[in-house]
């Protein structure tokens, strides 16, 4: 992969991440997503919650991405050596 | 394939452009664009109404204001509903005007157009710019690179403190960041967005138009014959080449460009327009402008690279009025009527019933069934409201809570347990019922929700 794959790769997770995030959290307050009515201790406020939702959504789409880029030239690689 | 030289190119090293700078009536429109978009920018988060800031989304409260009005995330849907707008509206101008957003009005443009100032103000014009970057570091070049990068720096800061305006009331944002005691999140945001706008006006700039935008890639499917774009005209412009001003292009066996090649130094995506639409171009119209000038000193008519469309360069008349500019405008004025009437007839008052999960019901010393709820209520009104409740559905039942009085303030979130009771020989297992909310100080506001009353089942 070249480098300025990747940096496409990690642009386009990044704006995949940016929809999710505002979709995920316009349904779901990050302080109710907890367990027994308490949130985990480092859950503390709001802001955290989203920031940890979006790098996580950010890292699910980059993590297909990079599968898909690496699945598609593992691909072409092997036509090229039939 | 072989590799052509197109697919050479694909990988040469970026080429630094330096663009010319540009006069004439595009590049005013732009001038007057980004004032007003950045003007806009700037000041919004200042405006000030009854007694709040006027635009502030406050995501730690789940909040967004926009002038007299309360969001919450319960009227997502309406976001949404803008975002669709917004995403057809685009269609419908890249439809009627090719990429009139991206000359004008994107965000990247703006804020390039603004950083390219600062740096023609330290570095000087096109060619001044490029002996600058060939000679040797010197005293003055440190200077004027060093005043320009100050000058970005400061510039990127404060739009990412304007930025981080729009979430945390700017009021007291900016003292606290000339204090030192800005949050954590605040800074982090105010840093990110400042260094992202540093590194896209200042050094990505076209860059970020060819390679990241997805816009940039899908527009050209909403052309069509009809579509207004910046066109050369080949067939008055060639054969190009170079004569004498007043001399006779066509006696010479000419067309009307003189291969000045203005038309590509103005041009922010360092294109040559003269090789026809190309996916980098982005309607800045940057090359009319400077074309237009060349065409007024050598006596010609403008326009030899002008808006035109496809039919009207072939000698056809522009239909405006087509299938594909009739079904997006149409739907777009449904949807802006149908979200005008959204926002209007939004439920200033909401509620939610939650049941008691510890209990399905209890049987009071009284002799009557209760079962303990849980009200949810959202006030999105810029007033107060006094509530009573009452609860339908369900014969002898009444509802009381232990609050002494039920009042929900502006843009308040208000919590109450209350206690709907039914005399017990009343009723057997459950029943759906309504538990309705109506303020007591203005008429009209009336909500309900559904619950269902357990009652033990009598055999
Ligand atoms: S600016 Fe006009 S005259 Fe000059 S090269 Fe471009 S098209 Fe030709
Ligand atoms: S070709 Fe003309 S309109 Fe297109 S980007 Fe270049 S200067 Fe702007």
């Amino acid at each position: 992969m070249m480098r300025r794959d990747v940096a496409i790769l990690l642009w386009a997770s990044f704006l995949a991440a940016c929809v999710a995030t505002m979709f995920f959290f316009a349904m779901f307050d990050p302080l109710l997503l907890a367990h027994d009515d308490a949130p985990p201790r480092w859950l503390s406020d709001r802001m955290t919650g989203y920031t940890c939702g979006f790098f996580f959504f950010w890292f699910i789409g980059a993590t297909a991405s990079f599968l898909t880029a690496f699945l598609i030239d593992a691909r072409a690689d092997g036509r090229d050596e039939v | 394939m072989a590799a052509g030289p197109q697919d050479v190119r694909l990988y040469e090293a970026q080429q630094k452009i330096y663009p010319r700078e540009v006069s004439g009536r595009f590049n005013t429109l732009r001038v007057i664009a980004v004032c007003v978009l950045l003007g806009l920018f700037y000041a919004l988060p200042w405006l000030q109404w009854d007694g709040h800031q006027a635009i502030l989304f406050d995501l730690p409260h789940r909040k967004f204001h926009i002038l007299g009005l309360t969001f919450f995330p319960q009227d997502f849907y309406l976001l949404t509903w803008l975002l669709v707008i917004a995403a057809l509206s685009l269609f419908f101008f890249t439809a009627l005007a090719g990429r009139l957003w991206c000359g004008y009005a994107c965000p990247q443009t703006v804020w390039t157009e603004i950083f390219v100032w600062m740096e023609r103000l330290f570095e000087g014009n096109r060619l001044q710019r490029m002996k600058l970057d060939d000679a040797p570091w010197s005293a003055r070049k440190i200077l004027r690179k060093g005043g320009k990068q100050a000058a970005w720096l400061t510039f990127a800061f404060v739009t990412g403190i304007t930025f981080v305006g729009y979430f945390t009331p700017v009021r007291e944002l900016i003292p606290a960041t000339f204090s030192a005691s800005l949050g954590g999140w605040e800074t982090f945001w105010v840093l990110f967005y400042g260094f992202a706008t540093y590194g896209n006006a200042g050094y990505m700039r076209e860059q970020v138009c060819k390679y990241m935008c997805p816009y940039a890639r899908f527009q050209g499917a909403m052309f069509d014959r009809n579509t207004l774009l910046i066109s050369y005209d080949t067939v008055r412009g060639e054969p190009r080449g170079s004569r004498r001003r007043g001399s006779d292009a066509r006696d010479q066996g000419l067309g009307d460009c003189i291969d000045c090649t203005l038309c590509v130094q103005v041009c922010p995506t360092g294109i040559d327009i003269r090789k026809g639409l190309q996916l980098e171009c982005i309607a800045c119209a940057a090359c009319i402008d400077a074309c237009d000038d060349v065409m007024d000193r050598m006596q010609a008519p403008r326009g030899l690279i002008r808006y035109a469309t496809h039919t009207s360069m072939a000698g056809g008349k522009t239909k405006v009025a087509r299938p594909r500019t009739l079904i997006y405008g149409s739907v777009l004025l449904l949807l802006i009527i149908g979200f005008g009437i959204a926002v209007g007839q939004r439920r200033l008052i909401e509620v939610d019933v939650l049941r008691d999960r510890n209990a399905l019901y209890r049987q009071s010393a009284d002799g009557h069934i209760e079962n303990v709820y849980t009200l949810r209520f959202v006030n999105k009104d810029e007033n107060a409201h006094s509530l009573k409740l009452d609860v339908r559905g369900l014969e002898g039942a009444e509802v009381d809570t232990d609050a002494p009085a039920l009042a929900v303030g502006a843009g308040q979130i208000l919590s109450v347990p209350v206690r709907v009771r039914v005399p017990a020989g009343q009723v057997s297992g459950g029943h759906d019922i309504e538990v309705v909310a109506s303020a007591t100080d203005q008429s009209g506001i009336e909500v309900s929700a559904s619950a269902r009353f357990m009652a033990p089942v009598k055999k």
